[in-house]
């Protein structure tokens, strides 16, 4: 098999992990070396699914022991296979980085024979690259769950980030469709990755020259919509890792349909206005100071597609508006449907020079329509009787057009 | 009103707006021009100020890293704005570029934002290709506004150990272990084709999702515009018309009970 085939496979196999950020870490290669990385990624090109390319996102190899029925590459699958060596996977890394095709690599992989070897093989292109080929680029390792703990000490030493994917949200999930997964294994690969990253900082502390460990931190993913998990319990056990393991990022995978499934599986991809809420979510969580459990309830455990979770969380505290926009605080401006962080920045920059009004925020392109029952300005405080109207979501509701249109990549931007 | 002359470079107008500052010269009264563009006839008698500048003048750093910015910017419209952000520092308020709202404000941040994409743009689209023979990495590039220099920063770090040059429209740079300009030449210049674009474009097509097509958020991100300088863009037209097909033979492949 030629590397072209091998390249067309693994890369294939590889495209379900989503994450592709070369973010987070600042290294710069030792002389005579190659590559750097910066605390902003690069996106070097998009596919037709709207998705950026950074990083060369490969598998070792798609054989695989496990047999995972969300998984295109598990065991009963018959899909082609392939394995590269480690010089092949080495020298394609260089060869596209040199050209500024990619940031780094990904490298991910089926399981052979068992974890410790896989981990093994993982660990060893990494640190060609970084040893032999004095490569400064990014590196993001899978971490396979279930590995002797040494390995992803040395997987640190080498990786810029590092992932164990927790893959479904909860052990009933992983029972009926990943038997070989284990919630305590992945979950004991993350809090021995979290325990280097502790172990190196509290080094760094003595000595300024102690090596770091996986810079840019560990993150996950879990698959949305193949089971029947509500948005409630995804949104639970993401904060709880958040809490328990310091993760950098989650990321969210909407069920896709590929070849070759599983009876057990949906047939149909899970709408990906689901796996956009999901994110939104995420990012209240991590950026707007909102708790998990803030932002679902127990009679209503799913988000709702025509309104995002903020709005949705307004909606339902009434009694926390209307926020005066010249006087509250950070954490409460925060907490109103409409401003984004950026924009929250920019207000309290502006109200120290002048009041804000709602011409101001207009300039700050905020949309009026979502805002303006939430608030108080210099020249308006018609939100007090907007709060008790029991028709106020249909006013709020974005136009359907709005929906449509709607893009995966606000999420990722954040601003909500 | 008069009529002043400058480089389409920050320097050039930093120095001619001390001396207008100077002299009193509000923003009204002045008629930029860009030197090489203007109608000789119509800027006979536009002033020039090539001397030495009237010595330091005191205004935020901010107002600095926002000058020098939008000073890339091609569309000449930041040369008379830039002057009255300055004279509107001296004269009305010192905090005006916190004032997110102010009209010039925003204008200013917004080509600032255009600067600062297209420069992102440079060091993510440039495309180097391998010229055997000289040793070298060549790309050709074709920015949308003045950001060669701003790029090099990001460039050098990466391909520190390589020799390469990025030819561009307006100037070219080499890196040989220091960074050197060449005046800007055609893409002609410019190799053809690389031993690795093959290998490169397999992994494109091979690396989305025919079930998730978005060809809008790409276009958003990745301008037609831009296509011209990637080798991966002539496969995307035949990857966003098989996904549709290939989803759906997904989707008629028998499917495994267990």
């Amino acid at each position: 098999m030629d590397l072209q085939q091998k390249l067309r496979i693994l890369s294939d196999a590889a495209k379900y992990d989503v994450s592709c950020a070369s973010s987070g870490s600042s290294r710069t290669a030792p002389k005579g070396g190659l590559g750097a990385t910066a605390s902003c990624g690069v996106c070097h090109s998009y596919t037709p699914d709207g998705r950026c390319i950074s990083l060369l996102k490969i598998l070792l190899t798609n054989y695989c022991i496990y047999d995972c029925v969300y998984c295109v590459n598990r065991v009963s699958s018959d899909v082609p296979r392939a394995r590269f060596t480690v010089e092949e996977a080495v020298s394609l890394t260089l060869d596209f980085y040199r050209r500024n095709y990619i940031d780094g690599l990904f490298l991910s992989s089926g399981i052979i024979q068992n974890a410790d070897y896989t981990m093994e093989q993982l660990v060893a292109i990494s640190r060609a690259l970084r040893e032999a080929h004095r490569f400064g680029g990014y590196i993001h390792l899978k971490a396979i769950a279930g590995c002797n703990p040494d390995l992803l000490r040395q997987a640190g030493q080498w990786a810029d980030r590092l992932s164990a994917n927790i893959e479904l949200p909860t052990q009933e999930d992983l029972s009926r469709l990943a038997p070989d997964k284990k919630l305590i294994q992945i979950e004991g690969a993350m809090s021995s990755i979290h325990h280097g990253h502790l172990e190196a900082k509290a080094e760094r502390k003595r000595s300024r020259s102690a090596p770091r460990y996986a810079p840019a931190g560990q993150s996950t993913q879990l698959v949305v919509g193949a089971t029947q998990a509500t948005d409630r319990q995804i949104i639970q056990t993401t904060s709880r890792l958040y809490e328990s393991y310091e993760l950098k990022r989650v990321y969210y995978s909407a069920f896709s349909p590929f070849p070759r499934a599983d009876a057990r599986l949906p047939l149909q991809a899970p709408p990906l206005v689901r796996e956009h809420r999901l994110y939104q979510a995420d990012w209240l969580m991590r950026f707007y100071g909102f708790l998990g459990e803030e932002l679902t309830t127990e009679a209503e455990p799913d988000f709702d597609s025509d309104f995002d979770p903020k709005m949705k969380w307004a909606l339902r505290n009434r009694q926390f508006f209307p926020i005066d926009i010249n006087r509250a605080p950070r954490e409460a401006l925060l907490r109103v449907p409409g401003l984004g962080c950026r924009t929250v920045q920019r207000l309290l920059g502006v109200r120290r020079y002048h009041r804000v009004t709602l011409a101001d925020l207009e300039r700050l392109r905020v949309s009026m329509k979502r805002v303006r029952p939430w608030i108080i300005t210099d020249d308006w405080n018609d939100g007090l009787r907007a709060l008790d109207r029991l028709d106020l979501a249909p006013l709020v509701r974005p136009s359907s057009a709005q929906l449509s249109l709607f893009d995966p990549a606000t999420a990722l931007s954040g601003e909500l | 009103m008069r009529q002043v002359r400058i480089d389409p470079v920050f320097e050039s107008w930093q120095r001619a707006a001390k001396w207008l500052l100077l002299q009193g010269t509000p923003p009204h009264h002045i008629e930029w021009t860009e030197r090489g563009v203007e109608q000789a006839s119509l800027f006979a008698m536009a002033e020039e100020f090539d001397s030495d500048h009237p010595g330091p003048l005191a205004v935020p750093r901010s107002f600095v890293d926002l000058a020098q910015t939008m000073a890339c910017h091609r569309s000449a419209d930041q040369w008379p704005l830039l002057y009255r952000l300055l004279w509107r520092l001296q004269n009305e308020d010192r905090n005006l570029l916190h004032i997110a709202t102010d009209p010039d404000v925003r204008t200013a941040i917004e080509l600032q934002q255009e600067v600062r994409l297209d420069t992102q743009r440079m060091t993510a689209f440039v495309r180097f290709r391998e010229l055997k023979s000289e040793q070298r990495f060549v790309a050709w590039y074709k920015p949308d506004h003045r950001v060669t220099r701003r790029a090099a920063a990001m460039l050098i770090r990466r391909f520190r150990s390589m020799r390469w040059s990025v030819l561009t429209p307006d100037e070219c740079m080499h890196w040989d272990g220091e960074l050197t300009f060449t005046p800007g030449v055609t893409r002609e210049f410019a190799p053809t084709s690389d031993r690795m674009e093959d290998l490169w474009r397999e992994y494109y097509r091979s690396t989305f999702n025919p079930a998730r097509v978005n060809e809008g958020l790409m276009r958003q991100h990745m301008p037609v515009r831009i296509w011209e300088n990637l080798p991966e863009a002539e496969t995307i037209r035949e990857a966003v018309h098989t996904s549709a097909q290939r989803v759906q033979e997904m989707l008629k492949e028998p499917r495994r009970a267990k």
